[in-house]
């Protein structure tokens, strides 16, 4: 399974407060992980993705502020920031990612499960 | 802060610009409208600026109406996903929504306008131009 890191009940990460977005764990049917991940207000340059070793981080950061007063806020300003640890049967390499209506989705295939071709050895009788 | 028996409060720091709906579960629970994104409102001499956080909802799967002093969004969102997909872990808002805002009457809501980027929808509503701060000439004294 793929744990996280920075438990909001137990105070996030440490280091400065971020927001942890709210994210989707799925496998699909030739067992690759799914991760949707919402980063609203975040651009496609304002993503981050990093692979360190099986730690998986996501980071985002919203675009410029609007002008003028603020007068209600309810969206936290905290940049995005969560880590997932990647089981060892996972293929960090082959990590696919989509970023859509501020929805980051990573494909995470099954180490091995690649589709290659396999040599059949014969003489093609 | 909530006012109301029906649900529709406002924040109190403001008296008229920008209220909210105030406690939005006991709102949603009244309703049954399912889940309130969350709202920031800016003003400016000229406008006042609602974003909706809406993350994964697309244009044509949400409704924006204004109707007396309410601005209201309204919809719903798929989790998504393909035939054959078993979720582990589901954090994501999804099901229909609801979020009302009051809007101030300094507002021309006639002339609002609305787009959506980054799962943000923003909606721009114009300060009437008689509501607008003006500067008054000083007539020269003789």
């Amino acid at each position: 399974m793929m744990a996280r890191k920075g438990d909001p009940r137990r105070g996030g990460y440490p280091g400065g407060h971020s927001r942890i977005p709210a994210t989707d764990v799925s496998i699909d049917d030739s067992g690759s992980y799914l991760l949707r991940c919402e980063l609203p207000g975040v651009s496609r340059e304002g993503v981050d993705i990093t692979l360190s070793r099986n730690e998986l981080t996501i980071r985002g950061s919203r675009s410029q502020d609007e002008d003028g007063r603020l007068i209600v806020q309810e969206i936290p300003r905290e940049e995005f920031r969560r880590t997932f640890i990647l089981r060892d049967d996972l293929d960090g390499g082959g990590i696919e990612a989509k970023f859509d209506l501020g929805v980051l989705t990573l494909v995470i295939p099954r180490k091995g499960i690649k589709s290659q071709s396999i040599p059949i050895d014969g003489d093609g009788e | 802060m909530r006012e109301g028996g029906n649900g529709r409060g406002h924040l109190g720091s403001e008296s008229d610009v920008g209220g909210t709906t105030g406690d939005r579960s006991v709102r949603c629970f009244l309703s049954e409208c399912g889940w309130a994104p969350p709202v920031d409102i800016y003003q400016t001499e000229t406008e006042l600026v609602v974003l909706v956080e809406l993350p994964g909802v697309d244009r044509d799967d949400m409704d924006l109406h204004i109707s007396g002093d309410y601005l209201t969004v309204s919809g719903s969102k798929g989790r998504g996903g393909a035939e054959g997909e078993v979720f582990r872990r589901m954090e994501r808002n999804t099901g229909s929504f609801e979020r009302s805002v009051r809007i101030p009457s300094l507002v021309n809501a006639s002339a609002a306008s609305a787009s959506l980027a980054e799962g943000v929808l923003r909606v721009v509503l114009p300060v009437a131009e008689e509501q607008q701060p003006r500067r008054l000439e000083i007539e020269k004294g003789s």
